[in-house]
């Protein structure tokens, strides 16, 4: 094995990840201040300056990463672990994607591209995934299965008139983990446990 | 029917308040008074947050910080959050017996104004804990934050060996939004965490709740 210790792939057979730059800045900024992807982000609708986004932007992360396509790549979103908690093994997660139909594919592998890093990295019991009720979750039908719904803040989030419920959701490292290992393709810590044993 | 508290646009809409003060909440009930935190309760509130017994359920989630990191980060996140005096309690060891010990801390904090919703936490001196006194400063504070601030839901983190004290109350002095199901590792093991919730309009329905905000205003033996 090259270098003799494990390694963490961030290539999917259509996704891949890779670390924020000062280009990739302009990128999200854009993404988080669109007319429909703004009222999913943290800000929901307020549009902040490029000079506070960019404030904000480390701001009690974890790890955070631009997904592209592997053929071009072009980014399509950003990628977040923020809140983490590793004393009790627990951090959030979340993802801002264009939420283009034509790639929603591309943006389920990368988001579980994503949740394989972070359990190949940290020692993360779960993570969990907090959303407005209208926002789209961005796993595969299969990856859905993985999604555990544990408290729903009835009515929390106003938007349009309405209070709308808050979700959260769990996802368990070790049901991600037999997912993989189930998985046709070889994924982050799937590959990751491959490699420590040769 | 006649509520022992009604909501404070209610007693305006009675006419029974003509003056701002008049509908200001009453920061006390039978057995507890709410008073802002001064410099010398800190001392005694770091002896409450780090106690063998309690310091891991409160906000520092078992780690044990300096006098310093304490003070530092005692507002951090927070809203507003009172000093809660007992009234008809007798002191414990760690109050020396005075008149009206300093026994716990409620605050307010996570808010988000822009939802109508807060988080409510409360810390006790170990010796009264399970008695019902932090709980009555806890309803008595509620009026307060709902009389105060257009919130429309408070918040509470519990973990589960402490849920059965509150199970009781579930869909009478609030509802349960759910569980994060082996959140906190202490032990050896891990404990779910419950979120339960208190809606503004059924807290100013719940008659026991109310009794207890009215109670300061029962005269002594009444």
């Amino acid at each position: 094995m090259e270098g003799g210790g494990p390694s963490v792939s961030y290539n999917g057979r259509w996704a891949k990840l890779v670390p924020v730059t000062e280009e990739h800045l302009e990128f999200a900024f854009r993404l988080v201040t669109q007319e429909v992807t703004s009222l999913r982000w943290r800000y929901l609708g307020a549009l902040p300056s490029f000079r506070q986004f960019e404030q904000d932007f480390w701001n009690g992360v974890l790890t955070q990463v631009i997904a592209t396509r592997c053929d071009s790549e072009e980014p399509l979103g950003l990628l977040v672990a923020y809140s983490a908690d590793l004393h009790h093994g627990t951090a959030y997660v979340a993802e801002l994607t264009a939420g283009r139909p034509q790639d929603a594919h591309i943006e389920a592998e990368a988001f579980e591209l994503f949740l394989g890093y972070l359990f190949a990295c940290w020692n993360l019991y779960k993570v969990y995934l907090e959303a407005p009720e209208y926002k789209d979750l961005p796993l595969t039908e299969v990856g859905r299965g993985l999604l555990h719904e544990e408290v729903r803040l009835s009515e929390n989030t106003y938007l349009a008139g309405k209070y709308w419920d808050r979700v959260t959701f769990a996802v368990y490292q070790s049901e991600f983990e037999a997912y993989q290992a189930t998985s046709e393709v070889p994924r982050p810590a799937a590959r990751l446990a491959i490699e420590v044993e040769t | 029917m006649t509520r022992a508290h009604p909501p404070p646009e209610d007693r305006i809409a009675q006419g029974a308040a003509r003056d701002i003060g008049d509908f200001a909440p009453i920061l006390a009930s039978k057995r507890t008074r709410l008073r802002p935190v001064e410099n010398s309760d800190l001392p005694a509130l770091y002896a409450f947050a780090t106690h063998e017994k309690t310091f891991w359920r409160w906000r520092f989630n078992g780690v044990v910080p300096t006098m310093d990191a304490f003070v530092r980060n005692i507002a951090t996140g927070v809203l507003v959050q009172y000093a809660v005096l007992a009234r008809q309690v007798e002191a414990g060891p760690a109050q020396g017996g005075a008149q009206n010990p300093l026994v716990g801390l409620v605050v307010a904090y996570n808010a988000d104004l822009r939802n109508g919703t807060t988080y409510l936490a409360t810390l006790a001196t170990e010796h009264l804990m399970g008695r019902g006194v932090i709980m009555e400063a806890s309803f008595v504070f509620m009026d307060y934050l709902f009389t105060t601030w257009p919130l429309r839901k408070i918040y509470s983190e519990v973990l589960s060996f402490n849920y059965e004290q509150f199970r009781s109350g579930v869909g009478r002095n609030f509802q349960e939004q759910g569980r994060l199901r082996e959140h906190y590792y202490m032990g050896g093991r891990r404990w779910d965490q419950y979120v339960i919730a208190v809606d503004r309009d059924r807290f100013y329905e719940d008659a026991m709740a109310m009794r207890i905000v009215a109670s300061a205003r029962v005269p002594e033996g009444g």
